[in-house]
This record gives C-alpha cells, structure tokens and sequence, in this order.
C-alpha cells in the first residue's frame, strides 16, 4: 500500500532525464480528463471502450486490449485527502486504503489472501488529494474471480476495533518515515499556506494528531466508509484481454446488487480566492539542499476549457531537461540539484506546483529570481523563442501521454483519471489531442491568467548547512 | 462466503488458458533478434550486449558503467549532446542505458512514424559514438558523487551494496555497478574508446523488437508501419558492430563461505536493517531454479505480505515494514515492484533482507531469521505450502512482463545470456516441482551454517555483542502484532518467541566498519 503521492526524486546515480517508463507520468494525470473534441482527433483506443453507469450509479469502464493475456480491475474511488471535511478525521481517505485489505464478514482476510494466491494475482492501492485507487493485475480469466473479491470487500467489509487499532499503527509508523522527507515536507507546507478552508490544506496522510487518535477511531472509520464507499462515488475499470460484454455481465451480477444512499455526496467548501502573495520559511533540523517550493492558484481541471491542455504544458516548458529554466539553474549555474513540477489536474480549484533542490550555497532569492524570469518569458508573447518552445512542448506532450499507454495497467489509470476528473473516461482521447494542439497564444494567456503573483505561495525550507540557521 | 470462494478457486483451478503471443527468436541474421507482434501504436526497441560491470577491467572499476552511459550522453554520429537531446525530447522519448553486471541494455519506444528518425540515432549511438569530453566529464563526476554520497544516503541501498561486495570479494561482482571511485577519478583519457572497441561487439549483441511491423512469424515486415526503420536498424547494426565473439568467461569463482560472520556498517541511523545469505552459483538456466524460486516465494516474495518471513516478523510481531528473500539479485524497475528485466547474474546469491526495525528488536529479527532459515532446509516447504504458491507462481510470473516492453526485455535477456525466456518457460517448469525436488533443491543449494550477515546500525559493537551465544534477544514487546484472543495461539506466540530469542548463532567473526569506507 502506497502513501500519498511524493515528487518523483532522482535516484542515485547519474542524472535520469526522464522517469521510465512513464508510468507516473500516466498515473500522476499527464492524461487527465480532456477537451472539446478537436475536429481532427485522433484516434488513441485500440477499441472502443465500453463506458455504463449501472442502475446504481456505478460507472463501469471497459477496454479490451489484444496481444495481452492479462486484465488490470481498477477500483476508483472519488474521495481522497480533498474530500475530508469532518473534524477529526484528516488523513482518514488514506486510512482506507490499509483498512479494505483487512476482509469481510464473508471472506476474512486470511480467505482473501489465500484467494489471491491462488489467483496468481497483485494488487495493492494508493490515495491522493482527489481519489483513492485499488488496483489489481491478473491472468485475464482470472477477472471474473477478481471481480467476485472486490464486489465482496466494498459491500460488506469487516471494521472492528482491534483491525483500526492495528492499522493505525502502520499509518503512523509512514508518517513517521514520511516526516523523514524534506520535499515532503515543503509540500506539505505549501499547501496549507494555499488553503485555508478546502481540505487540499492537509496532506494525504492526515494532520499529526488526527493520525495519533487514529487507533481509537472504529467509529469515525464507520461513518466515512458509509459516506464514501457507495456505488455512485465509484468508477470500475477494467483494461486487458477481456471480452467486454461477457465482462459487464460479470460485473453487474457481482455489484449490481448494492445499493448505497440516495442522499448526495458531501461537497468540500470553496476555497476564497487568493488577493495576495503569500509566503512562509522552514526551518529544517539536519542538514540538507534547500527546497523552494512554489505553488500557483488554477482552476478546478475543467475538461472543456482549452485553457487545461495549455496549462498541461507548464511542466514541460519549466522543469524538462530543455526547459531554459532547467538549463539555467541545474546546467549552466548549477544552483538547482533537480526540479519538479506536478501537472496541474486538480479535481477542485487548486495548486500548480514547482518544487527545486538548491544546491549547498546556491542563493534561494537567486533561485526564486530566475523562476519568476521564465514565468515572465512565458507570458510575453513577443518572446522569439515561445513559438519553438510551445510547439516543441505540445509534441513532446502527446507523444509521451501515447508513449504511456503501454499495458493493461496504464490503460486503466488512463481512463480511471479521466472519469474521475472530467467524469467521462473517453476524454482521454481529445485530452491527448488538445496537449499537442497548444498554441503558443493560449499558452501565453493561460500563463497570464493564472501564473500571478497574487495568486502564488512560496515556501523556503531550508536545513542548518544550507545557509539558514534553524 | 463458501460459494463465493469456490466461484474463485473454481477459475483459479482452470487449465492455463492460452496466453498473448510468445517472442520469436532468430540468430541467423545480421545480429540475433528476438522479436514480439505487438498492435497498437508503439514500438519497442532494445539492444543489448555483453559488457557489463563484470567486465570492467582490474583498476578501471565503473568504465562498463561509463562507456555504456556516454553512448546516450556523449553525442553520437556527429550530433552534439544537446542536438541528441533535443531530438529526443522533441519525439517524446528517451534512450535509457541500463548497466548490470553482464549486460548493457539500451532501449527506447515511439510511435511508428518517427522510427525513422529515432532508430538512425540509436545505432549512432551504438556505432558511431562521440563520448563528448564535457559530457563525459560530468557522467564520471555524477557517478562519483553517487558511490560517495548517493549509497550512503539510503540506509537499505547501503545495505545490499555492501553485502554484495562482502560476499563477492575478489569476484568480479564485488564491486559496485558504478565502480569505486578512485579508479573513477584516475580513468585515463581513450578508456571509454577502448572499452568501446573491445566490448561493444556483435558476439553477445542481441536487438530485440515489439511492435506491429513484426509479423506472427517473427520476422520484421519492411512494409509495416517502422518496419523499414527496423529492417535497417537490424542491418547496420550487423555491419557496424566489430564481428569478434565476447568472451563471457572472466574468472568466475565465487567466494567460498564457511561458517557465520557478521559485518556492521556503521553510521547514524534509527534502526537496523540486515541482508543475510550466501552465494548459490545459481542462475536462471539452472535445472533447480524453478524449485528454489517456488521455495523463495513462499518463504519471502519480495513486497508481498504471504511469505513467512513476512508474517512472522512484520504480520505478527510488527517488527518492521517488510521481510524478504531471494534466489537473486533484486534490482528495482522504476515505480514498479517488479524485478528489472535485464539484471540477471550468472552466479546468483540467497538472500534474506530484514528491513529496518528498531533497534532493541534488531538482534531477535536476525535470529528468528536464521532459524526460519535453518527450519526451512531441515524441513521443506508443506504440500499445502507448496501447491498453493505453484499455483500462485503459474499465474503471477506472466505478471512480471505486463506491458510490451517488459515482455521484450524478458525475452532478449534469455536469448543474450543463453538462459529459457522465463515467462514462457516458468509457469509449466513451476507446474511440474514437487515436495522432493524443492525439499532437495532447498538442501542442495543452501546452507544455513555458512551465512553471512551484513547489518547497518548506528552501533556496531553493541550490535556483536547482542548477537553472541550465551545472550538472549528478547523482545520487548509487540508494537504492531494483534492481540490474540486465543489462549492457546498466545501460548504458542510466546514459547516461539523465547526460542527464537535465545536461538544461537554461532558467530566466528564479528566486525564493523564505519559507512564512508566501503566504496572507495
């Protein structure tokens, strides 16, 4: 079980230009949910994916994929840290994503494993600001069976106080190792100076005295499973070499009897927006790089504004390897050990992120300087070298989100983040599309839109030997 | 729950059903080729070749590593390092060089209508290198900086680095992929030329391919989509590449072991972490292998939670994230939990890792290891034990090649290192092991009182002599395990635990050393 989403960090070793494979890149919403349909959009399904929302509300996603004998079954569930408004209870989307490993009152977990085993199956999940994801991968006649145990563990499974208990001593021993990471923890940082309402202020794993009640939380447990865990907050889907029909019938005989609230989901509060710049220091208690982290206010990912795909660009145009930025600081000055920026897909309005490690002396104020000079490049749209960048960009972007597309499993977690951030799973396509049509007129406006100073929160973390005394 | 489950094991026990298409190998052309029908718009190309870190000669240690990562870094066929950037960004795509001990993989993807631009670099890069001086420069700077500090930052990288080099001492697999890094700073100017010239050669060189330009009977269609790209790739790479055979034999006497030692290496840390095991000398083509992996699987499958190593010491005891063990090298593929394709070793090691726990539970995690260890040699796995992870296994291997790419790696691998293509050929040799040949495999291949123990702590000495005969290892408590309700299972928990606390090691050697000097 994985914990919240980290910034991709180079491993040790030489440089690595690029994550690979690019799986991340298909997971973390490079492929997020799309735009209007551009009149020549291209066709990216190698068949027609069979999209139905069952009579109680659950979306059902199906590809069939030739030249696999595999299937990948993701579980999408739409609630994640952003979700978690009741007091208390931060951190508790994560939590799930431990206690639905624990059984149910008909398959106990010990049954459950044992099942897997003799399925030949893996399977694990992972939970973000928007969503929480179980996914499994399988022979593909094993998907009948798959089904069969996930139906199971959503519709009848088994909290009891001494499983909470256990599991909340594995979710505080990850925070404790997660507070080990000093990109965590500038994150961390950045988000709750960004928001001050919505729940994107928390991290994932949940504020540091929610995580330390958690052990006496069955109750709460309780409450959030039954508010979140129903048919109509759910999207299935299935990716492989399967025979779609035969695979929808299996799915509505093992779902298509549940039947959850009818009362309407919970909706977190609007965040106010920002009139001022906003900033905040880290001190950091052992010594290590400096982190500057900054984050811009962007719309909730609207999959019919053009103005997605030119903001999905950002990443490219900032932290790629031919990004001047990149060669500026890393290359030619070498301030900045290594930069990130996350693509900016959020479910609700939220945050564009640009995370840098400086380098031990490298000046921050000369760090921040050169990341306001290229923020300011890609807002003049008299800029020689835009067009060439832009263009550049919007190639590379569409190629690597095709690139991506390379199994069961990336197929998945391509149509799973569309349905979830757009609602519908096809919009992978024209999202594909829309990144390689960028104009370097709509980047520009993107940029000036919402690349504002009003708009952005920075944070300096900095440990005892990188300049700053704690 | 009774009907749901025989719904599942009544699919589970289904016979196998035929899988996607197998790759084709074919050694008669220009440079061997192992090639996979794969639809869709992408193509995956690889080369790989027998020059990998075993092969860095005495005092050059790291130049395997160097010469392989200037192919993609250095300029190649007159383009500058940032022109070959540049094209690769602008297709989306990268050339990713992955050095092992035997083998130099280079493998790229893209679309099919920009194969003809990709491929002419990638045999430039392979044929016609221009190992850049500035680039060059900053290769060997960056792997310095990584045996200096990089390994040393990562407490579980350090771990399984420096019982590597412990348990290959003097074989060619003792030193770090990345080298050591004084014989890195003292590479003289022309090494990566001559390196080039002597190991980059067609004997050993396989170029493998997926994607729809190869037809049902493996052959490259010059019609398809890239398929001319491929065909010419194939045959510059026959005429460009130096006709001389590899020799694949450097001295390749593994290190005897006898008797238990333990090493610690020490820096300041919150916790103990411990690799244990010796080498086997196994490898992926040897007839026991499909008895020792089914054994390795049910007694510790890497990040899985149904070995028993894993239930005893994280399930039940809570001691720390995770217990493993191996019949070879793990190396990590990306986000994945995977092994990397392409990794493989010809003389391969058991390993058990403990991955850290706290560090009063350290001394009773390494010895309810080596009990575990020492009852799984006597005692063999149980039939149930045994049907059940082949059964597993029978399904779980075609998992490991879940997209085309990997499912081409797997298969060039096989046909570079003269090893059976697992994921073809595993799920029926895992099918046919039985009780007596994993009981035999486990006693011919390992040995329980020749061990040898390499932990990362902050305190050595303590360490030794927590270990020693004569002292116990109790736990001091529980922290994560359940409570148990049954009488009689706490019962059994506890007299476990006290046998596992005082379970002797039988130490002959102790020592520790601290972290700096290990790869210098």
């Amino acid at each position: 079980m994985t914990g919240p989403p980290a910034p991709p960090r180079l491993p040790p070793g030489p440089r690595r230009r690029r994550p690979w494979p690019a799986a991340p890149a298909a997971l973390i919403g490079l492929l997020a949910a799309g735009a209007p349909l551009p009149a020549a959009a291209e066709g990216v399904f190698p068949q027609p994916p069979l999209v139905k929302t069952l009579e109680n509300g659950l979306q059902v996603v199906i590809l069939p994929l030739e030249g696999t004998g595999l299937v990948a079954l993701q579980t999408w569930v739409r609630t994640g840290s952003g979700r978690e408004t009741e007091p208390g209870t931060t951190g508790y989307a994560h939590f799930f994503e431990h206690l639905m490993f624990h059984g149910s009152a008909r398959i106990p977990q010990d049954a459950r494993e044992r099942a897997l085993l003799e399925l030949g199956a893996t399977e694990n999940a992972w939970t973000s600001a928007d969503a929480t994801c179980y996914h499994a991968l399988a022979r593909a006649d094993r998907l009948p069976a798959l089904l069969a145990l996930e139906a199971d563990r959503f519709q009848h499974l088994l909290l009891t106080d001494a499983g909470v208990r256990r599991e909340a001593g594995a979710v505080q021993g990850e925070l404790r190792k997660g507070k080990a990471s000093p990109d965590r923890a500038a994150l961390s940082a950045l988000s709750a100076l960004a928001f001050r309402v919505h729940p994107y202020g928390h991290s994932t794993i949940g504020l540091d005295a929610d995580v330390e009640a958690m052990p006496g939380g069955l109750t709460a447990a309780r409450a959030f499973f039954s508010t979140w865990y129903r048919p109509d907050n759910l999207t299935l889907v299935i990716a492989g070499g399967v025979d779609a029909p035969a695979a929808l019938a299996e799915v509505e005989a093992a779902w298509g009897a549940w039947r959850g609230p009818s009362t309407p989901l919970p909706a977190p509060p609007p965040e106010p927006p920002q009139d001022a710049p906003r900033r905040a220091e880290l001190a950091w208690p052992s010594p290590t790089g400096a982190r500057l982290a900054i984050g811009w206010r962007v719309p909730a990912h609207d999959p019919r504004s053009p103005e997605a795909a030119a903001l999905g660009l950002l990443p490219e145009l900032l932290a790629s390897p031919t990004a001047p930025l990149h060669r500026e600081l890393v290359d030619e000055r070498r301030l900045v050990r290594s930069m990130w920026m996350g693509p900016p897909t959020p479910r609700d309005p939220g945050l564009a992120v640009l995370l840098l490690e400086l380098r031990e002396g490298a000046d921050p104020a000369a760090v921040e300087a050169a990341v306001m000079r290229a923020v300011a490049a890609l807002q003049d749209d008299t800029g020689a070298d835009l067009v060439a960048q832009v263009q550049a960009a919007a190639g590379r972007a569409r190629r690597e989100a095709l690139l991506g597309l390379d199994g069961p499993a990336a197929w998945a977690g391509a149509l799973g983040r569309a349905a979830l951030l757009g609602g519908d799973p096809l919009a992978l396509e024209a999202r594909i599309a829309a990144l390689g049509a960028v104009t370097p007129s709509e980047l520009t406006a993107a940029a000036r839109r919402h690349l504002t100073e009003a708009g952005r929160s920075t944070v300096l973390l900095q440990g005892p030997a990188a300049g700053g005394a704690p | 729950m009774k009907r749901l489950l025989i719904a599942i094991f009544g699919v589970a026990c289904a016979p196998l059903p035929p899988r996607g298409p197998a790759p084709r190998a074919d050694a008669a052309g220009p440079v061997p080729l192992v090639a996979l029908p794969a639809p869709g718009p992408v193509t995956y190309v690889e080369v790989v070749m027998r020059a990998g870190s075993a092969f860095d000669p005495v005092g050059q240690e790291g130049l395997a590593a160097l010469t392989a990562r200037a192919l993609r870094e250095g300029g190649a066929g007159g383009r500058g390092p940032e022109e070959v950037e540049a094209l690769l960004m602008r297709l989306g795509t990268d050339v990713e060089v992955q050095v092992s001990h035997e083998l130099v993989r280079l493998r790229t993807r893209a679309l099919h209508e920009d194969l003809p631009e990709l491929l002419p670099l990638l045999a430039d890069m392979l044929l016609k290198p221009d190992f850049d001086a500035d680039a060059v420069s900053r290769l060997k700077d960056a792997q310095i900086e990584a045996l200096k500090t990089g390994v040393l930052e990562d407490d579980e990288a350090l771990g399984a680095q420096a019982f590597d080099s412990l348990l290959y001492e003097g074989h060619p697999y003792g030193h770090p992929v990345d080298g050591r890094w004084g014989a890195l700073s003292a590479l003289e100017a022309g090494a990566l030329e001559a390196f080039h010239a002597d190991r980059h050669v067609r004997g050993g060189a396989v170029l493998g391919v997926a994607g729809p330009a190869v037809g049902p009977d493996g052959a490259l269609d010059p019609q398809a989509p890239g398929g001319q790209a491929l065909v010419e790739l194939r045959a510059a790479l026959g005429v460009g590449l130096p006709g001389r055979p590899v020799d694949p034999s450097t001295p390749r006497r593994v290190p005897a072991v006898e008797g238990r030692e333990l090493l610690v290496i020490e820096k300041p840390t919150a916790g103990v972490g411990v690799h244990l095991g010796h080498p086997t000398g196994l490898h992926r083509g040897h007839p026991d292998w499909p008895a020792m992996l089914v054994a390795m699987t049910a007694f510790g499958e890497h990040r899985q939670s149904h070995g028993r190593l894993y239930k005893a010491l994280r399930g039940e005891r809570g001691l720390n994230y995770g217990d493993y063990a191996y019949i070879e090298r793990y190396v990590q593929e990306g986000w994945g939990a995977d092994q990397a394709p392409g990794t493989g070793r010809l003389q391969n090691a058991f390993t058990v890792w403990l991955r850290p726990t706290a560090p009063d539970a350290g001394p009773f995690a390494v010895r309810a290891a080596v009990a575990m260890v020492e009852e799984l040699v006597a005692e063999g796995l149980s039939e149930d034990e045994l049907a059940l992870t082949r059964r597993y296994l029978e399904g779980r291997v075609a998992l490991w090649a879940a997209d085309p790419g990997r499912r081409l790696g797997w298969a060039t691998e096989a046909a570079a290192m003269g090893w059976p293509d697992p994921i073809a050929a595993l799920p029926e040799a895992v099918a046919r092991v039985d009780k007596a040949a994993v009981d035999a495999a486990l006693r011919a291949h390992l040995h329980p009182q020749d061990l040898r123990i390499v932990a990362v702590a902050a305190d050595g000495a303590g360490l030794a002599a927590a270990l020693a005969d004569g002292v116990a290892s109790p736990l001091a408590a529980a922290p994560g395990g359940p409570s148990l309700a049954d009488a009689r299972a706490a019962e059994a928990r506890v007299a476990q635990d006290a046998a596992w606390a005082a379970h002797p090691l039988g130490l002959r050697r102790a020592a520790h050393l601290p972290a700096e000097d290990l790869f210098r």
